[in-house]
């Protein structure tokens, strides 16, 4: 009977361990990658806006040079801060669910107002002026593309609509699961509940431990300083997020890991002073 | 206290074989994964501060044949044109991205030295050729390259439609400098024509 026990409680350990590595992935998901303020403050701390512009900048150079327009017309048509107010638009939109959706009048107005003190005094057929439609067009285009990098916007946007849906639901069930499962540990120890602590403390150690050694493993096979995806900017601030979602495990491994050991320790006191007691 | 010390330790090793087991159970059910998502990661990681510099061109003069070839996308010379004050620099290369620099050698076309056509482009944007239509047949273009100077002169200049860019198909007999823009210089919206400028190397 003892022997049957024990391999119940070793196996309510290990799915202790899995359901607590579990729900700390999910809390750090919910609070870095899905959380809205969190993404904010960091394309604020990477200076994603100021790369952003760059890379508008230079989207609109694609144009100008086959336009045959001046090169001055494209400047000063949209400025870093309006850039700024679009994305937080845009990660707003993204964050409820919402059709993203830019307003690109004011870049139109301005292009159109540059390009008419650039053509000044010049006849201009209604070729041209086609053309000129067309132009603006190219670069309103352009500039969204840039900034809610449309080709990309419906995967973003469905992954998550779905990954926010299972991870609230996953946040009760792994809670109430581990509830239920901590419980069990004790129960299985039946009247030394100290020793369910000591169970409890080495699922506490072990969750630590995987903690740890996933960060270490990660930092071994990935080199998150060099991931480069979609754009300079994005590529940043990915890697910021990258490296917190690592140093956020690799801190809670180290404190579980200290917490574990002195839960263990201190009910192990306890238990050899109940054992010279009796 | 020894006793719990000893206690502690043993458990603690628990702690360790049941992480290890469940890494080994891991590894077993989602090893493959693991690996293929480690291998996505560093699929996108670039490593452009260790990027090993590809070695300077260089030509064999006899065999008219440039070795290392310059790496797509980087700059290896510049081209002078004193008569519209040009000066240029020429990328290995004709993608949007690299007309936005300077100007751009077509990748299928032969290099300065080698004794062929050598193709390069640029857009008519006031920066770059604009000032093409001020050319005349006798003035000079000066290419430097990281290998050598080659200097051309130029004879003659045609108007062609976009879509006879192979009007004077790439030979390796004579080596001849073409040098192409959008025409007209100072359309607005697409340009369907294109003004080339041959230019043979002055001996």
């Amino acid at each position: 009977m003892k022997i049957v026990l024990n391999i119940i409680k070793y196996i309510v350990l290990i799915i202790l361990i899995i359901f607590l590595v579990a729900t700390i992935a999910v809390n750090i998901a919910s609070s870095t990658i899905l959380s809205k303020e969190y993404i904010l403050k960091k394309l604020d701390e990477t200076n994603y806006y100021s790369t952003l512009y760059s890379e508008v900048e230079s989207s609109f150079e694609n144009y100008i040079y086959q336009s045959g327009l001046d090169e001055d017309v494209i400047k000063n048509i949209v400025t870093e801060e309006e850039i700024k107010q679009d994305t937080i638009q845009i990660i707003n939109n993204l964050y409820s669910k919402e059709v993203v959706n830019i307003d690109v009048s004011k870049i139109e107005n301005r292009l159109q107002e540059n390009i008419d003190n650039s053509l000044e005094g010049q006849n201009i057929s209604n070729a041209t002026k086609e053309s000129i439609k067309q132009f603006i067009g190219q670069i309103t285009n352009a500039y969204k593309d840039t900034i809610v990098h449309t080709k990309y916007e419906n995967s973003i946007n469905n992954i998550l609509t779905k990954v926010t849906e299972y991870v609230e639901k996953a946040k009760t069930i792994l809670l109430v699961a581990d509830v239920v499962l901590i419980v069990l540990l004790l129960l299985l120890s039946a009247k030394k509940i100290v020793k369910g602590t000591v169970d409890l403390g080495i699922a506490i150690l072990g969750v630590g431990i995987f903690n740890i050694a996933v960060n270490v493993i990660v930092n071994a096979k990935v080199k998150i300083d060099y991931i480069t995806i979609i754009s300079d900017g994005f590529s940043m601030t990915i890697r910021s997020v990258l490296h917190d979602i690592m140093n956020i495990i690799n801190t809670s491994g180290i404190i579980l890991v200290i917490v574990g050991i002195i839960i263990i320790f201190i009910s192990n006191v306890l238990i050899m002073k109940k054992k010279q007691e009796e | 206290m020894i006793k719990a010390l000893k206690a502690t330790v043993i458990d603690i090793i628990v702690a360790f074989l049941i992480i290890m087991l469940l890494f080994s159970g891991i590894n077993l059910l989602y090893g493959q994964k693991v690996s293929e998502a480690f291998s996505l990661a560093n699929k996108v990681s670039i490593d452009l501060e260790n990027k090993v510099e590809a070695p300077k061109a260089e030509i064999n003069i006899e065999e008219k044949q440039v070795i290392n070839y310059p790496e797509y996308g980087t700059q290896y010379a510049t081209i002078e044109i004193p008569r519209i004050d040009v000066n240029l620099p020429v990328y290995f290369g004709d993608t949007l991205e690299i007309l936005k620099k300077g100007v751009g050698h077509s990748s299928g076309s032969y290099f300065p030295g080698e004794g062929g056509s050598i193709v390069y482009m640029g857009h008519n944007s006031r920066n770059v050729f604009r000032r093409f239509s001020e050319l005349q047949i006798g003035d000079d273009i000066t290419v430097t390259t990281s290998y050598g100077v080659y200097k051309y002169e130029i004879y003659d200049m045609q108007l062609i439609k976009e879509t006879e860019l192979d009007k004077v198909p790439i030979q390796k007999e004579q080596e001849i400098l073409m040098v192409y823009t959008c025409y007209p210089f100072n359309n607005i919206g697409y340009a369907t024509q294109r003004y080339v400028v041959y230019a043979k190397p002055v001996e």
